[in-house]
């Protein structure tokens, strides 16, 4: 259990520090994505910028030819504007005009100048009564888009103050956000205006610039082409919505609209990274609103998290691993060294045993002889006794001299069960079946079973193998058991015999197995008192009634079974009576003569 | 000099005084048998060849010299030789003997502490016929 709950331990830590990486390398993932995004809408914006300033560069083209000449012809224009190439090198623009600033006091001669220029038809198409007009004088039209030749943009506020911004501040000046309303689909565009002053006139002062304006060169862009190009590499990375002015409202959308419709579906088309990017474009604002498309996501996607959960899982299963497989090959070693432990106490017990048996046989067989002679003596004696009332009966006198001569023989009895410990002799091992061993005994100890009331049941297993055994040392080791169980159930019982095989499990040597053959021995008597356990096999120890024991039967046995390799365990059975379970080594080749006795 | 005659001489050789005299007591008693007892296993060869006994019984372990040296010395002896011996001795058990007497190598054996008539059938068992 010990080695689970530490395996479990080290699977939580395992666990949390496995998140607490998966996490951290899930943050610099995410920190990686999002510098990796701000780093394309950065690119975005810059290459706004710079198509813008490309652009630009048109204008200041247009503004070089009218500084380069006293006065730029509708054929020069013309010419400039096709040398552009501009739907081949600048898409999106849709119109590119000269805005002549016409006072309306000389609106007649101007109209004369033009017309003499080429355009014979040239209108004013104006409203309202300003001072000063603002004409479109040369208008090359790519795309049909207002506003048309002769217009007076100055009509519209709008871009009258676009106008009037570029003149005053002498700078491309961007117009608020045009719908191009000649576009069938409306699309969003833009204007760009840059003033014309006249040659040889200071532009210093507001004044200045007011008194030396000629006119605007004007470029009319359409949004989406104008941005197209500059998305080229990065629309399958980022999708961009780009709003005139400072802020995302959608009526100012110039360009995308992924935003507003996520604004518009309350959120719900996520709420991932995105970033916001202003930037200046002819004196106006844009946002540039970006997010990343799945393109990036899956471009950006960093499997090193995911790397560092399969690896951090590996590690960590290996870890619990090899901390369940120390913990229970303690368990093992542990187990091991408690059953060596145990071996060794009772090889230590036994080979106590064994010399405290030896010493006892010794004096046993000394004894023995001394007491037989005065045993013999007084047997004789008291024969002769016998025979000497048999002139003079007297049946009392008989009666003790019978009492005597029993009293001698028992005593006979105990001497011979002595010497019989004591006495030297070689088992004699052949192989034999053990079950014949127990019947011929049970045969034996019958007459003590039957006056006794003991019923017997047997449950021989008839497939045990042959063991090398004693077979006349056995009879007396199993004629003793039996005995022993016949004289605990003096009011009857049932005495339960059961051979079997047992493969052990566990044995001292760590992993191999072995097979014994065990006799289990029950009796339902009263049992053995547990402090007498401990004494059952000491010489001359009984429990039973004087003259019924000798109170060497145990210890005889256990000397036999000692000898054939085996082992005897005396218990008490907890629903009454004892058992006794003899165990004998299965293993034929491994069984070895032995002395028996000292 | 019929009578005794007819009577078998056993010889006793034992070290224990008492054991012997009871032995011999309960022997004579039967009738049948004139009874000599020597203590001394030393003397037993001079004993046998004054006494002339029809069958010995022997004891084994004894002082100065052993029952068994006491067999081989008679053994040895053309004259003394066909003199049957039972060994009636401490060394060995009922058990060992049983059933009564038995042969042990060339030898009786009986076990003491024997009851008379064991020892009564084995003379008769053994005693050379007339």
């Amino acid at each position: 259990m010990k080695s689970g709950k530490s395996a479990w331990i080290v699977a939580a830590l395992c666990l949390i520090a496995l998140g607490w990486i998966w996490s951290v390398s899930r943050a610099h993932a995410q920190y990686n994505a999002r510098i990796s995004f701000q780093q394309q809408a950065d690119s975005v914006a810059a290459k706004l910028r710079e198509r813008l300033l490309v652009y630009e560069g048109i204008l200041h083209g247009a503004r070089g030819l009218y500084a380069a000449s006293k006065s730029v012809e509708r054929s020069e224009w013309r010419a400039y504007i096709d040398s552009l190439s501009i739907q081949e090198r600048y898409p999106g623009v849709r119109a590119f005009s000269f805005i002549a600033a016409v006072p309306r006091s000389e609106l007649d001669v101007f109209l004369e100048k033009t017309r003499a220029d080429g355009a014979f038809d040239f209108q004013i198409r104006s409203s309202g009564n300003l001072p000063d007009l603002m004409v479109v004088k040369y208008d090359e039209v790519f795309v049909d888009v207002l506003p048309p030749l002769g217009y007076d943009i100055a009509s519209e506020p709008v871009r009258r103050s676009a106008a009037e911004r570029a003149r005053d501040t002498a700078e491309m000046t961007a117009m608020d956000k045009l719908a191009l309303v000649t576009d069938r689909t409306e699309a969003p565009g833009f204007l760009l205006l840059y003033p014309v002053y006249k040659n040889d006139h200071a532009v210093v002062t507001l004044e200045q610039r007011r008194q030396a304006i000629q006119g605007w060169v004007m470029a009319v862009f359409r949004m989406e082409d104008f941005v197209r190009g500059v998305l080229a590499d990065s629309a399958e990375q980022v999708d961009m919505d780009i709003f005139d002015g400072q802020s995302s409202e959608c009526d100012r959308l110039l360009y995308g609209g992924w935003s507003c419709a996520r604004n518009a579906a309350g959120g719900r088309l996520g709420t991932g990274m995105t970033s916001s990017i202003s930037m200046e474009a002819g004196g106006r604002t844009w946002t540039l609103v970006f997010r990343p498309r799945q393109t990036f996501y899956a471009q950006v996607q960093d499997r090193s998290s995911v790397l560092v959960l399969i690896i951090g899982g590996v590690i960590s299963l290996l870890l619990v691993g090899i901390v369940w497989s120390l913990g229970t090959t303690q368990i093992r070693a542990t187990t091991l060294a408690e059953a060596m432990t145990h071996e060794l106490r009772q090889a230590h017990l036994q080979l106590t045993q064994a010399a405290k048996l030896e010493s006892t046989g010794r004096l046993a067989a000394g004894v023995a002889h001394e007491v037989k002679n005065p045993l013999a003596i007084m047997l004789m004696g008291l024969e002769y006794l016998a025979g000497q009332l048999e002139a003079h009966p007297d049946a009392e006198i008989g009666s003790v001299l019978k009492e005597m001569k029993q009293a001698v023989m028992r005593a006979d009895s105990i001497v011979r069960g002595l010497l019989n410990f004591a006495s030297q002799r070689e088992l004699e091992l052949q192989a034999e079946e053990l079950n014949p061993v127990v019947e011929n005994s049970l045969i034996l100890v019958k007459h003590e079973l039957d006056r006794a009331h003991v019923q017997v049941v047997k449950n021989l297993d008839p497939s045990l193998p042959k063991l090398l055994i004693d077979r006349l040392k056995l009879e007396q080791v199993f004629v003793n058991v039996f005995t022993n169980a016949a004289h605990a159930m003096p009011n009857g019982g049932l005495l339960t015999v059961t051979t079997a095989r047992q493969i052990a499990q566990v044995t001292a040597q760590g992993s191999a197995k072995s097979a014994r053959v065990v006799v289990v021995v029950d009796d339902t008597g009263s049992g053995i008192p547990k402090k007498l356990l401990a004494k059952i096999y000491d010489p001359f120890f009984t429990t039973k009634p004087t003259g019924q024991g000798t109170g060497l039967g145990l210890t005889v046995t256990q000397k036999i079974i000692e000898l054939h390799s085996g082992t005897i365990e005396i218990q008490n059975r907890p629903e009454g009576g004892v058992r006794v379970i003899l165990s004998f080594t299965e293993n034929i080749s491994d069984s070895k003569e032995t002395e028996y006795g000292s | 000099m019929a009578v005794e005659s007819r009577k078998k001489r056993i010889l006793i050789i034992d070290d224990e005084l008492s054991f012997l005299r009871m032995l011999k007591l309960n022997l004579e008693r039967t009738g049948r048998f004139e009874v000599y007892g020597e203590i001394n296993g030393t003397r037993a060869l001079e004993m046998v060849r004054s006494f002339r006994p029809d069958l010995i019984l022997l004891d084994v372990v004894m002082p100065e010299i052993g029952g068994e040296e006491v067999a081989k010395q008679l053994k040895a002896d053309k004259q003394l030789c066909l003199i049957p011996i039972v060994f009636l001795t401490a060394t060995v058990t009922r058990d060992e003997v049983q059933p009564p007497p038995v042969h042990l190598g060339e030898y009786v054996f009986l076990a003491k502490p024997a009851a008379l008539a064991e020892v009564l059938a084995c003379i008769d068992k053994h005693l050379p016929p007339e």
